[in-house]
């Protein structure tokens, strides 16, 4: 069986430490080439794990040599390159956020349809099994009636790409909405689907917004919220009131839910899958699937079309946007320029 | 047109307040340069253009201060390397003529214990054995040199430092909400804590003064606050029910000191011959080799030799009861040992200083950041 010819476009940060090992390891994948504008970063990598792959600026060099390209470039970039690799029939693995706008997102869905590709979004963590189980649990209606939920994820600042574009608007889309709290909306929209109703605040000043809050309202009464930071470190976790337990996934934990049954004050449960899974690296199995729908058929964990979701939702809280409360700001002038 | 103000370690806990508080006042005559753009979220969050610079970076140092009337150095101060980036920011701030440059120190310059008659910025710096307060001191030498080479200098020294984004104000949240906290001779002594708001306004009186320029100044709330007041007024802010263990300061300022433990010939023998030592090390072929080898030579000696060794080198091997009391060996225990109140009346008569907030306003802001961070939890 042939590997897939896979080209890398983007040669920062996450390529470097997640992409790049993953694209090495993972079964029926051939890195064949590293495409990025500073072609010297791209040769750094090349030395740097060993490889032999052939090097380009653009995608557009090595399209045909490939049979599926791997997009990990600032936002903005994301559309203008997917549309190379779609127009010719090749399928994509973007990371995530898809794209900044929902419009480019809906545009490349369509691209891929006309042209008989997919598209896979790199929301890594729905391959953590704990992801799918929930999902399981929740359709079988294992936890009864869900009453509330909250995602929480803060740090003090973090992640810190060469280029710096999360922090420029106009490269990223937006801020930690973007940044961090697309992985949490799309575990959101993959357990409980789209809500019926939100509200939705940030404290930006005209640059990215460092923390935002969100509100959210779904069929049935369930009620969930949202707290994103970049500037306090929170509890980091998903919560879930049901009728029967409050569960609690920590954000780095792949396998297990923790559970407190209502009925049996006093103990605790931990679940997870049986046979338990293994603890292998999202990155590889990405790519692996993606190698797999290439080649079998089916689709990807995260489709063109639930990423274009995620990014809709993330438009419509910034057309909703209100100021998020700092009743700390004492500054001269600072209510008049709020 | 106002002077363009470079603000070095934009991107840091006073850095961040800086920039808020120019730009909130509508002055956009400023330049922020961050190190790394994982940390700039709180600045990201106006719509400014942010520079980067590494102030290892010669060349690129010299071009930044280039573009400014004025430094303001709020870097981190972490090590000797950080003192190189100083050296360089100096010697660009001398090259460009600067118009002012207002340095960041501490008074950890006068140590962890300072003598009484340290109130003010008269008595001569002597950090003791406290590497912090060594390294600003070195830091503060700089400065000093390049005022006298031309360039007007102001050397702020503020203690802790409080406000909305303390790291020192959460940590001391969380740990009052944790359990009784040790109070030394009743929490009588000074706090010394500024807050953020108050500092900025003293760099801005910086950077407005028309006199007053190769001084040191004493950034300090106007009147001494007493430790305990300060956790029992967050306390209350934060619904936090206070409690204490009193303490004796002649029992905390041992602590004061440097805490190194000393490694005499026997203990470094005694690390050489442990396994985890020998284990690193027999990563390498060479010295697994050699191991092999002597542990062979070891086996082959007569017991009693073996076990004298062994005792030698591992006994006595130490047990200690876990100890259920609140540890004395606390920040914000130690802390609250220093007896002097280091006063700004100079900062306020030389620069016309005027706080922004006053203690009780300044704690309400700093308890309204800390609910937002959730310092506390709920249940607390």
């Amino acid at each position: 069986m042939r590997p897939l010819r896979l080209a890398i476009v983007g040669c920062g940060r996450i390529t470097e430490d997640s992409h790049m090992p993953a694209a090495l390891k993972a079964d029926g994948i051939e890195l064949a080439a590293l495409v990025d504008p500073d072609v010297g970063r791209a040769g750094v990598l090349k030395r740097m794990y060993g490889c032999s792959c052939e090097l380009a600026t653009s995608l557009d060099a090595v399209i045909d040599k490939v049979d599926g390209a791997l997009i990990a470039t600032p936002n903005h970039t994301h559309v203008g390159i997917a549309r190379v690799a779609l127009e010719r029939g090749r399928p994509v693995l973007i990371e995530k956020p898809l794209t900044p706008r929902h419009a480019e997102a809906e545009e490349l869905c369509a691209l891929a349809r006309t042209h008989g590709a997919f598209i896979s979004v790199g929301f890594m963590t729905r391959h953590y099994p704990v992801v799918g189980l929930m999902r399981r649990l929740l359709e079988q209606g294992f936890f009864g009636r869900v009453t509330r939920f909250s995602f929480e994820y803060g740090t003090r600042g973090g992640w810190a790409p060469h280029t710096g574009y999360n922090l420029n608007r106009e490269q990223s889309g937006g801020g930690v909405l973007l940044v961090s709290g697309t992985h949490y909306l799309d575990r959101m929209l993959f357990w409980f689907g789209s809500p019926r109703a939100f509200s939705y605040a940030d404290d930006s000043h005209g640059g990215v917004e460092a923390n935002c809050k969100a509100k959210l309202e779904f069929d049935g009464g369930l009620i969930g919220t949202l707290f994103f930071s970049k500037t306090v470190v929170l509890a980091n976790r998903f919560v879930m009131e049901t009728e029967r337990y409050r569960v609690e996934i920590p954000w780095s934990e792949r396998k297990r839910m923790t559970l407190w049954p209502r009925e049996r004050p006093g103990v605790v449960m931990t679940l997870e899958d049986s046979p338990a899974a293994k603890d292998e690296d999202c990155f590889e199995l990405q790519l692996e699937e993606f190698a797999r729908v290439v080649r079998e058929g089916g689709r990807p964990s995260v489709t063109g079309e639930e990423g274009a979701r995620s990014v809709k939702l993330c438009e419509d809280f910034y057309g909703a946007r209100a100021r998020l409360a700092e009743p700390w700001v004492r500054y001269p002038g600072a209510a008049a320029a709020a | 047109m106002s002077a363009m103000i470079g603000i070095v370690g934009a991107s840091g806990f006073v850095g961040s307040t800086l920039c808020e508080r120019l730009y909130f006042s509508g002055n956009r005559s400023f330049v922020p340069f961050v190190h790394s753009p994982g940390n700039a979220w709180r600045i990201a969050r106006l719509p400014i253009r942010l520079h980067s610079l590494d102030l290892l970076n010669r060349a690129q140092v010299f071009e930044a201060v280039s573009s400014c009337d004025v430094i303001v150095n709020c870097a981190l101060t972490g090590d000797d390397l950080k003192s190189r980036g100083l050296r360089n920011l100096a010697d660009a701030a001398r090259a460009a003529r600067l118009k002012r440059f207002v340095h960041l120190s501490s008074i950890a310059i006068y140590g962890r214990d300072p003598a009484p008659g340290t109130e003010t910025e008269a008595a001569v710096p002597a950090p003791g054995d406290n590497p912090y307060g060594v390294l600003k001191l070195d830091q503060d030498r700089i400065i000093f040199e390049l005022h006298r080479a031309g360039v007007p200098c102001f050397i702020l020294c503020p203690g802790n430092i409080g406000g909305p984004y303390s790291l020192f104000m959460l940590g001391l949240a969380r740990r009052l909400a944790h359990g009784p906290l040790p109070l030394v001779d009743g929490g009588r002594y000074p706090s010394n804590v500024i807050h953020v708001d108050n500092l900025v306004e003293a760099i801005l009186a910086a950077v407005g003064a028309e006199c007053g320029a190769g001084e040191r100044y004493f950034v300090n709330e106007t009147r001494p606050v007493p430790w305990r007041q300060v956790f029992e007024d967050l306390g209350r802010l934060l619904g936090i029910a206070v409690s204490y263990v009193d303490v004796s300061r002649d029992d905390v300022v041992p602590l004061l000191r440097s805490t190194e433990p000393r490694v005499g010939v026997a203990g470094h023998l005694r690390i050489a011959a442990s396994g985890e030592f020998r284990a690193a090390l027999s990563a390498l072929p060479a010295f697994r080799a050699l191991n092999d080898a002597a542990m062979g030579l070891f086996g082959k000696l007569p017991a009693r030799y073996r076990h004298g060794l062994r005792e030698r080198l591992t006994w006595p091997i130490r047990v200690t009861k876990a100890d259920s009391g609140p540890s004395l060996d606390d920040r914000y225990v130690t802390v609250q040992a220093r007896r002097v109140y280091h006063s700004p009346q100079k900062l306020r008569e030389g620069l016309a200083w005027q706080p922004a907030l006053g203690y009780v306003e300044g704690l309400e802001t700093t308890a309204a950041w800390l609910r937002f961070a959730q310092a506390v939890p709920a249940d607390s």
